[in-house]
């Protein structure tokens, strides 16, 4: 499989607290990788750099092969084909469901509104939604509002998605409607790397598997050896807290 | 005694009328520029020309903030001329409330844009919106909300407070209403005339700002 996603090096700080450390990673097309590993390890900085919100001091990224060029690349267009979903959804409050979704492609894309607003309704009725089109956000559960925030980020046709912990925030009852959608994406081939404290949905959803602590990808394999036989110690400690 | 008549009751109207223009001018000024100010005030990552007018908008607007009206419109209008800038009153007027204004609203400005969420700077900026596309399509509408009611309470104080034109010779309700007193004596009456033309004036607005925090539920 062709790779979709390349990290070299890639090292950033704040401060003085090094946050990533001469990171190397790929995730080829179609491949669903997950990333665990304690708090504070940097988890959701790997999938922050790889968008540009935050800048990488240094190191490099590829996107399809294509080298980001923080000075060359047009940093937006870039990001248009990325998808990012968030812990705390971060849907516009001041718009309804359909326009929280059409509102970067309608801005961004050359698309019609009606072809917009029919690719909306596809977008919502795939995730579940179909009936909360004319919905604020407040008006949703936190499960359909993270719903309606992935529909969002696949308007924008990404090549990847980026979910950042995406069901931490919800109620545990809550969670398991998010993540059929996001198996749902699996099975359709879209590339995707996860940073998730849900164990088992990591097990069953990915091909790959990276254990990260202090900045540092400890070790990496596929679920059922890193689930069932990892061979680092610290991963072994890491994953002993979920087996109860 | 004198007794008040009809003339002084609309010398004060003229006065009022003058106060709702000098407040409408001036807000008409103000607003404009305050969100042009505010908005160069919270630019988030500025370059080394927009930190200059950062650094400069910073200055005017402490030092408005920070000196009374009053002292601002006596200097416009009778310190500026020792330097060989004159200005007739209504100028004065105009500039002094404007400046005022600016000031102001500039705050309120900056403060609702910095007081949306960060992380709808990052769901924006993570779909591809530029800057400007966030602050208009994303952070902006959900500002006004914050904005609006302070920016009406402003406006009603500045009915007030234009009161202060007075010192470079502008008749305006709470001048009109001293001269009337002059004239007549009638100083219970006609104060009471006057505060009540205020009332009239300022109590709707209030009303409708009310109305305004309760339907944008802030």
């Amino acid at each position: 499989m062709p790779e979709m996603v390349k990290l070299t090096d890639v090292s950033k700080s704040f401060g003085d607290l090094e946050v990533l450390k001469n990171l190397n990673m790929v995730v080829s097309k179609g491949e669903v990788v997950s990333i665990i590993g304690p708090s504070g390890a940097g988890k959701s900085t790997i999938l922050r750099c790889i968008n540009d919100l935050e800048p990488i001091d240094s190191g490099q990224i590829y996107l399809e092969g294509v080298l980001f060029d923080p000075k060359k690349t047009n940093v937006h267009k870039y990001r248009e084909q990325i998808g990012f979903v968030f812990q705390s959804f971060n849907l516009f409050p001041h718009l309804t469901v359909r326009r929280n979704v059409t509102l970067a492609p309608l801005m961004l894309k050359k698309a019609s509104k009606q072809e917009m607003q029919e690719r909306a309704a596809e977008l919502l009725a795939s995730v579940g939604l179909a009936d909360k089109v004319d919905a604020y956000p407040n008006e949703l559960s936190g499960g359909q509002r993270q719903r309606v925030a992935i529909a969002r980020a696949l308007a924008m046709d990404p090549k990847v998605l980026l979910l950042d912990e995406i069901t931490s925030a919800l109620d545990p009852e809550l969670t398991g409607e998010v993540l059929k959608v996001v198996s749902d994406l699996a099975k359709k081939g879209m590339t995707m790397i996860l940073v998730t404290h849900e164990i088992a949905f990591a097990r069953d959803i990915s091909d790959r598997v990276l254990f990260f602590e202090s900045g540092r990808i400890v070790e990496e394999g596929d679920p059922e050896t890193i689930f069932k036989n990892p061979s680092n110690e610290r991963t072994k400690r890491f994953l002993a807290n979920f087996r109860k | 005694m004198y007794t008040v008549n009809f003339g002084d009751l609309t010398f004060i109207g003229q006065g009022a009328i003058t106060t709702i223009l000098l407040s409408l001018g001036t807000m008409a000024i103000s607003l404009p520029l305050a969100v042009l100010v505010g908005l160069v005030r919270s630019v988030r990552k500025p370059n080394i020309l927009v930190k200059g007018v950062q650094f400069v908008f910073g200055i005017v607007v402490s030092a408005v903030r920070g000196t009374p009206l009053m002292a601002q419109l006596i200097f416009l209008f009778f310190g500026l001329p020792m330097l060989g800038i004159e200005m007739p009153s209504l100028t004065a007027a105009m500039l002094g409330l404007s400046l005022y204004g600016i000031a102001y609203l500039a705050e309120i400005v900056r403060g609702g844009i910095e007081s949306v969420a960060e992380d709808q700077w990052d769901a924006a900026t993570a779909l591809g919106l530029n800057y400007l596309q966030t602050m208009w399509r994303v952070i902006l509408p959900q500002a006004v909300r914050i904005m609006l009611p302070p920016s009406v309470s402003f406006f009603i104080g500045l009915i007030k407070d234009s009161s202060l034109v007075a010192v470079i010779g502008f008749v305006e309700l709470a001048r009109a209403g001293r001269i009337v007193v002059e004239r007549t004596s009638q100083s219970l009456l006609i104060f009471a005339v006057v505060a009540a033309v205020y009332f009239v004036i300022c109590y709707p607005l209030s009303l409708f700002s009310q109305r305004l925090e309760r339907a944008l539920k802030v």
